[in-house]
């Protein structure tokens, strides 16, 4: 036999534990805020688009395919926050209007 | 029923409660229906299942003691294992307590999944009824599949009869439970042998069990709530910010865990036995260990063979006694110290192999712990039981003479393999 027995009194007391006051931040992987991880924080370089050469014919805004690109007064900008630095609108901006610029020290 | 219809359940009962709802039940089963009342006495909120040999006809007492309303759950059948670790996590996230069962082929399919449940916290209960892997193709048991998880943080707690697999089940959920350890439960049960073994077994009172299981809590750290918004495993790790210490401290606490569960399945245990009346070893058991020489170090089945084998070897003067390893992860280092210090020689016999160091898994584990006791333990690895095979009481006899040898200078540079002349 790997058992022995008892017989005695039934306990019918329910077993208690106790829990902590605090859930332990280093239980289960959980987040209570958002991280919004913008593609900016990642972005190995930048465009830089020179307004002297900037028609604004839209054809960075058609190409950007995370729609960062913002329209000025007379020249279409870059939204920084949401640029992943991917250089499509600096490949095809007709006028020459847009560098890639490494970013460094971030 | 929900936690506060338990609450209130216990209660009532403990005023308007019979004798006669007090006794437990003799039945006479096999260790799947075993599993399966285990799982009824604990009260599971959702259970998911997927059916594969050996393991088949667990599943299927379940689905039947859920469509007589044995067991108050709701039942998934899904469509393989790799799903039903994925619902039970949600589940188990929205506070259920929850259940599954699987082995061999079926483990592998989930395990994805299956890694995921223990960095999770979550600490649901998988029965393993244990398979030899492939290939050479086999349905029957070994403890291969096992093995193979052994590092994957799910605790192991191996069983070597029908009974001990039942009552194994109910305390499983309440160990993983505890805030100490929450971390998922595997009770491992061998395929073919305890699987389809049919024996007598006492079966206690649902209201004594419930006493035990106490009130249940799943989800107090980490939930599926709208009252407690939060993302779950959001990532965590890499090389810069806070990262690297977040990934570190989540692991340091599973390692804690893993060390808090060695306590709380003693604990377990015990109480098990003050409230229900039978007493199983929790971590290691030594059995006609006081005056002897040397041991067998068994896990599973195969130890009732080896009682058997002992008790003879005993008869004709032999010093021979047994350690059983019944927790296999985490591995009760110390406990099986406090058995090996007392004999000069070990054969250690498990049902799987270690392809690394041409050994048992079971060998390797028991000569890291005792490498802690600073002396040399002459020692064997044998090998048997894999895929169905039995390893007799014949077989056992065997293994005690090799082991006895060790004491006489002789060493072993292979395992032994015990069913390969059969």
């Amino acid at each position: 036999m790997t058992t022995s027995f008892k017989s005695g009194v039934p306990n019918l007391i329910p077993y208690t534990v106790e829990y902590p006051e605090q859930v332990p931040d280093n239980l289960c992987p959980v987040a209570r805020d958002c991280n919004t991880m913008l593609p900016g924080d990642w972005r190995a370089e930048r465009p830089v688009v020179d307004r002297e050469k900037c028609v604004k014919c839209a054809t960075c805004w058609i190409y950007c395919p995370v729609q960062c690109i913002v329209e000025k007064p007379t020249w279409f900008d870059i939204n920084l926050d949401t640029c992943k630095g991917c250089g499509i609108c600096a490949q095809e901006c007709p006028h020459r209007a847009i560098t890639m610029i490494e970013e460094v020290g971030r | 029923m929900t936690t506060t219809e338990l609450d209130v359940a216990i209660e009532t009962s403990i005023d308007t409660i019979s004798e006669a709802s007090l006794q437990s039940t003799t039945l006479v089963c096999d260790g799947n229906e075993a599993s399966a009342w285990g799982v009824a006495l604990a009260r599971p909120d959702v259970i998911a299942i997927y059916p594969i040999t050996p393991q088949s006809s667990l599943v299927e007492y379940l689905a039947q003691f859920v469509a007589e309303g044995i067991i108050d759950a709701e039942l998934m059948n899904v469509e393989g294992e790799h799903s039903v670790m994925s619902a039970l996590q949600g589940a188990a996230l929205a506070g259920a307590r929850t259940y599954t069962a699987t082995c061999g082929p079926g483990l592998a399919f989930m395990f994805e999944p299956y890694i995921r449940t223990p960095g999770l916290r979550l600490p649901m209960v998988t029965s393993l009824v244990t398979r030899d892997t492939l290939t050479p193709q086999c349905v029957w048991g070994g403890h291969q599949d096992a093995m193979l998880v052994k590092e994957a943080g799910w605790i192991q707690m191996y069983c070597e009869t029908v009974q001990e697999v039942l009552d194994t089940t109910v305390m499983a959920f309440r160990i993983g439970e505890h805030p100490d350890v929450m971390l998922p439960v595997n009770v491992n049960s061998d395929g073919n042998y305890l699987s389809y073994g049919v024996t007598g077994i006492s079966l206690p009172a649902a209201p004594l069990v419930d006493a035990f299981m106490g009130q249940k809590n799943i989800n107090w750290h980490a939930a599926l709530d709208p009252e407690r918004p939060m993302a779950i495993d959001p990532l965590t790790g890499g090389a810069g910010g806070p990262g690297p210490s977040m990934f570190a401290n989540y692991r340091k606490s599973q390692c804690d865990g893993m060390q808090n569960a060695l306590r709380v399945i003693e604990e377990a245990h015990k109480d098990w036995g003050d409230r229900i009346g039978r007493y199983h070893s929790p971590l290691v058991e030594e059995y006609r260990l006081e005056d002897a020489d040397y041991a067998l170090v068994t896990i599973g089945s195969m130890t009732g063979a080896a009682k058997d084998a002992v008790d003879a070897a005993r008869d004709r003067g032999e010093a021979v006694g047994i350690i059983k390893i019944k927790t296999f992860r985490p591995f009760p280092v110390e406990a099986i110290n406090r058995a090996l210090s007392k004999v000069k020689a070990i054969g250690v016999v498990d049902r799987s192999v270690n392809f690394g160091w041409n050994c048992g898994p079971l060998y390797q584990e028991t000569l890291a712990a005792a490498q802690q006791l600073q002396r040399f333990i002459p020692s064997a690895s044998f090998i048997g039981g894999l895929a169905g095979s039995d390893i007799t009481v014949e077989h056992f006899t065997q293994v005690i003479e090799d082991t006895k040898q060790l004491l006489q200078g002789r060493t072993y540079n292979e395992p032994i393999w015990i069913n390969r002349n059969d």
